[in-house]
């Protein structure tokens, strides 16, 4: 039986790392070369944009996965290799359950000593894992490697680090009397673990010798980086990095009236302001998670842009420009396309030897093609260019009439738009020039103006399939990438519904039956399935369910407002464009927006305004949805210029407004499964 | 009873009126909900049971939108005043939470009541309690050795909601006293044990993201069957969602337990867990007696439980009082029965 080589969507810290070594593309690492460079770099992006995937390579396991793999090279640089890397997960981790301890009662001393008490255990944490990694290193006694990272793991270092460290000030004593290694592991194992008894509510206080003995946050995970070195366990040159992923969650403690969240992330920041070349931090987190003022802890102070940190942002890396040549989304799903494909065909009887995305989706419908596939008898188009014809003003004359119908029939894309071609010239501009005679020898109206035709053969299609009440095509390498929208989890979750539908439509069928290219038909109704369970998908995180009905409204009046559109005076509108200056007086549906770009629900840009000087930001629904609300995924010309008070009626206000929406949706799909 | 221990559980009416229940006078921690079935519980009193203390824990959706907030409080207040007039000559106290408010608190005030109470008689009604509450109190309550008799119980309601029963759900995370030592990481966990319930939220692609790891840990569902042929399709569609991230091993993999089962549901846990010595997880999104199981396990194994806990609920997500001849409906489960602790 041939499997679904996508049915793994993530490379995730759970995977096997054998498996990782495989799938990990070294193409992101192209991009995100400052992570493994000295500097504190934060690293956001939506979920699924493969920040984890990069924060993985500085795990003690990655490294030696490759280091196994005789087939795969350590995708790093390699003048980057002399480094190692320890941190922590908030979420996993246990840290967030500090704020179980708040209560209404709870005075300011206490929500600092909670706070502080974050700090401490982080360190711990932090510092645990610096020297379970060393001591994976050790323990897989491979000594190139060793000497390549530049470790030193004989006993007697291990034992001179854990005096060395355990001595320093900046425990307060806690260490006291540790003089080996394992002492040492054992005794921030034990500290850890009275801790986890304080978070899991079994005590109701911690004993005094960890609330005396608090540390600063960041201060031992220097001293054990520095303790590494001075004790010769790790070479002077050899990098440090502390991951510190899911930053984003730390709001979410802002319980009870408190900021005791936002305290814990300036506590990070105050981390992070050492700027102490000893040790570098690698902070992951959503879009939008890191904040605009990143304040330290207790102070007035904010870190400061390329002075104590650096940003990758993955979105933004992989975002689609005005110039595709400069797009570096493709190359990436390219290759992890056939990584996968390879890997599949390996553990599987996968009978191909063709491993690009162009091989197996082929290339994607022409615009005349498509159009022919939603109206494929003569009949069909016959009859819909004579209903486009009749709804045309009186006052068209009978000559362009002639010349539509003639083109209709080989052309019912080219014949679609000159009803809207003739309208524009004839009604819809006062001042535009007259609409003159149909153009000669097999001419097209827009022939001088070839982007009046290129910003509205989407919505021409869209009309066309709306007018015959088909779905919308989707096939083809251009499409997937396109509707990926620069996001590795959407390309691989399409990928996963095409195969799924290529393997339904091909049960019971030989190995032999299997052929590249998938057929259009079957590649479209994957990647409608694809869209649907995506969207339904977005019922997740804060205001889920505003977001949700806000996504619906949008999408329905785009479709509405575009299939409406028989001038195609507004080919743009499929997206919205909203002033800053608004934005910026209505916070709350700034935040709101802001909110649903952070989900991944919309996508914004700056906005070049038609009004000199105004600044303005656009947002389009992400492309994934685009084949569910069946509007076009490409923007093209002006998005639509809305105001804040119209974006904010396309919010749900209460709950019979979103079951209307959801009814309305219903009877608006028929038949979508 | 393979190991020889009887676990009594039955209809509430039947159970407390036999031995070693029958005539005792309990302190019985229950909710003041949205939902009705919040007082059926305390319906009992004076008929099949007697209340000496009734603790009740009143949990507010702070984060629903007005148009759901305005009327849940006027609900819980007029189940708050119905719950007055039924315990008018009962001790009673009362205590608000926010749904995602922290915890801590809950403890000291459980312990007061506890002893307030003077019985060493002790219901948790779990009909309308959320996870997040429910967990932390039956692990502190089981953890109280004063308590001799320690029953849970789970009324019913006439009907639920055909609306969306919850919103916007949070990241998966561990519930409130359930973050385990911190000994295993992902890869050790070898049992990722799933309660089936209605919407998985994002429980596929998270446990994906998280546990995914094709050569240990494997996935069972424990499905709630036999249920109303309503439940049961939007089961599969719940099993549905998991297996398009998590392919299950083999048919095996989904355990089917009588929804109000909990010690069937218990024995299951076990047989999966090798009786406790698998690591596993537990993601509690069933019926309220599978999560109760879920929770004994957990707390015997020092295991992690994972949610996805929603921000708010329906007002209207359970309508009414399931009731035969007048009496509130529901299960009720010895836990620990004369200081002896059934699911151990």
């Amino acid at each position: 039986m041939i499997a679904n080589p996508f049915h793994d969507l993530y490379l995730s810290e759970a995977i096997p790392e054998e498996a990782l070594v495989e799938l990990f593309s070294p193409i992101i690492v192209n991009y995100a070369s400052a992570v493994f460079e000295p500097g504190n770099v934060i690293i956001r992006g939506l979920q699924g944009t493969g920040k984890t995937m990069l924060l993985n390579l500085l795990r003690p396991e990655s490294r030696l996965a490759y280091r196994r793999s005789r087939r795969n090279t350590f995708p790093v640089p390699k003048e980057s290799w002399r480094f190692i890397g320890a941190g922590i997960n908030l979420r996993k981790c246990g840290a967030l359950e500090f704020a179980q301890h708040l209560s209404s009662e709870s005075d300011s001393r206490q929500i600092q000593e909670l706070e502080l008490l974050f700090a401490d255990f982080v360190n711990y944490l932090v510092v645990q894992d610096l020297i379970s990694t060393v001591d994976q290193f050790v323990q897989f006694d491979d000594k190139e490697l060793l000497t390549e990272i530049g470790i030193n793991g004989q006993r007697d270092r291990l034992d001179t680090f854990s005096q060395v460290l355990a001595s320093d000030p900046c425990w307060f004593d806690a260490l006291e009397g540790v003089i080996n290694f394992d002492q040492l592991k054992d005794r921030l194992a034990n500290r850890l673990k009275t801790y986890r008894r304080f978070l899991n509510l079994n005590v109701d206080e911690l004993p005094k010798d960890i609330t005396e003995t608090k540390t600063v946050i960041g201060n031992p995970i220097l001293k054990a980086a520095e303790a590494l070195r001075v004790s010769g366990v790790l070479a002077a040159d050899t990098k440090v990095f502390i991951r510190i992923d899911q930053y984003e969650q730390l709001p979410t403690l802002n319980v009870m009236g408190t900021n005791y969240g936002s305290n814990c992330q300036e506590l990070i920041h105050k981390a992070l302001s050492a700027r102490d070349a000893r040790v570098s931090y690698r902070i992951g987190t959503r879009t939008h998670g890191w904040p605009e003022r990143p304040q330290i802890y207790r102070t007035t102070d904010v870190l400061e842009l390329k002075r104590d940190f650096t940003v990758i942002d993955i979105d933004e890396i992989f975002r689609r420009r005005e110039n595709v040549r400069t797009w570096a989304f493709p190359g990436f799903a390219r290759d992890i396309f056939s990584r996968r494909l390879k890997v599949g065909a390996l553990n599987t009887r996968m009978p191909f030897g063709d491993f690009s995305i162009a091989g197996a989706l082929g290339r994607s419908l022409g615009p005349k093609e498509c159009a022919h596939q939603y109206v494929s008898t003569e009949s069909g188009r016959n009859g819909i260019i004579e209903k486009a014809l009749n709804s045309l003003p009186a006052h068209i004359p009978q000559e362009w009439k002639t010349y539509i119908k003639s083109i209709a029939n080989t052309d019912l894309l080219s014949a679609w738009l000159s009803c809207a071609w003739v309208r524009q010239k004839s009604v819809v501009r006062k001042n535009s020039l007259p609409l003159g005679s149909p153009p000669q020898d097999s001419a097209l109206p827009w022939e001088s103006k070839p982007y009046w035709f290129k910003e509205r053969v989407q919505i021409g299609l869209l009309q066309i399939a709306s007018e015959n009440r088909q779905k919308l095509m989707w096939s083809g390498e251009d499409d997937v990438l396109n509707l990926s929208g620069g996001q590795i989890l959407v390309f691989l979750f399409l990928l996963q519904h095409i195969w799924d539908a290529w393997l339904r439509d091909k049960r019971g069928a030989t190995e032999s039956d299997f052929r590249f290219p998938i057929e259009h038909e079957v590649q479209s109704q994957g990647i409608l399935e694809a869209s649907i369970e995506w969207r339904s998908k977005q019922i997740e995180g804060n205001n889920a369910f505003k977001r949700k009905g806000f996504v619906d409204a949008l999408g329905r009046h785009f479709y509405v407002k575009l299939t409406n559109d028989s001038a195609m005076s507004y080919p743009g509108a499929n997206g919205f464009s909203v002033s800053n200056i608004e934005l910026e007086r209505d916070s709350d549906v700034a935040e709101f927006l802001k909110q649903a770009v952070g989900f991944g629900d919309l996508y914004e840009s700056p906005h070049t305004s038609k009004t000199k000087g105004e600044r303005r930001t656009k947002y389009y629904l992400a492309p994934i949805l685009s084949p569910y609300f069946r509007i076009p995924s490409v923007h093209t010309k002006e998005p639509e210029y809305v105001t804040v008070k119209e974006v904010s009626s396309w919010r749900p206000g209460n709950i019979s407004t979103e079951i209307k929406i959801g009814e309305q949706r219903t009877l608006w799909d028929d038949g979508t499964p | 009873m393979i190991d020889s221990l009887l676990r009594p559980w039955g209809r509430a009416d039947w159970l407390f009126q036999k031995n070693p229940l029958a005539g005792k006078e309990w302190l019985v921690i229950g909710s003041i909900a949205t939902q009705q079935r919040c007082l059926s519980i305390f319906r009992h009193h004076g008929k099949t049971l007697s209340v000496k203390f009734a603790g009740c824990i009143e949990i507010v959706d702070n984060d629903a939108p007005p148009s759901f907030s305005i009327d849940a409080a006027a609900r819980r207040q007029a189940n708050k005043d119905q719950m007055e007039q039924d315990l008018a000559l009962v001790q009673r106290k009362f205590v608000r939470f926010g749904l995602l408010d922290p915890i801590a608190t809950l403890k000291p005030i459980l312990k007061d009541w506890i002893s307030s109470a003077n019985t060493k008689n002790v219901i948790l009604d779990v009909s309308a309690l959320p996870e997040r509450f429910l967990f932390p109190t039956l692990r502190w309550l089981r953890e109280t050795t004063e308590i001799e008799n320690l029953i849970v119980t789970y009324m019913l309601p006439a009907s639920y909601t055909r609306d969306e029963l919850a919103y916007n759900p949070g990241d998966w995370g561990q519930l409130p006293t359930f973050i385990g030592d911190g000994d295993k990481d992902a890869k050790q966990v070898e049992k990722i044990i799933v309660g089936v319930g209605f919407i998985p939220f994002g429980l596929p692609e998270l446990l994906k993201n998280t546990y995914q790891n094709p050569n240990k840990a494997d996935i069972s569902l424990i499905f709630p069957f036999p249920s109303s042929p309503q439940n049961v399709r939007r089961g599969w569609e719940f099993v549905r969602q998991i297996e398009v991230s998590l392919p299950l091993s083999d048919e095996a993999r989904i355990c089917r337990v009588a929804a109000n089962d909990l010690s069937g549901c218990f024995d299951r846990l076990q047989l999966i867990t090798r009786k406790g010595v698998l690591p596993a997880i537990f993601a509690p999104y069933g019926p309220k007696p599978h999560s109760v199981a879920m929770c004994l396990q957990a707390i015997n194994m020092g295991a992690e439980v994972y949610y996805t806990q929603p921000a708010y609920y329906h007002p209207e997500y359970s309508i009414g009082i399931a009731q035969d001849g007048g009496t509130p409906l529901g299960y009720a489960y010895a836990i620990r029965l004369n200081d002896v602790d059934l699911y151990k």
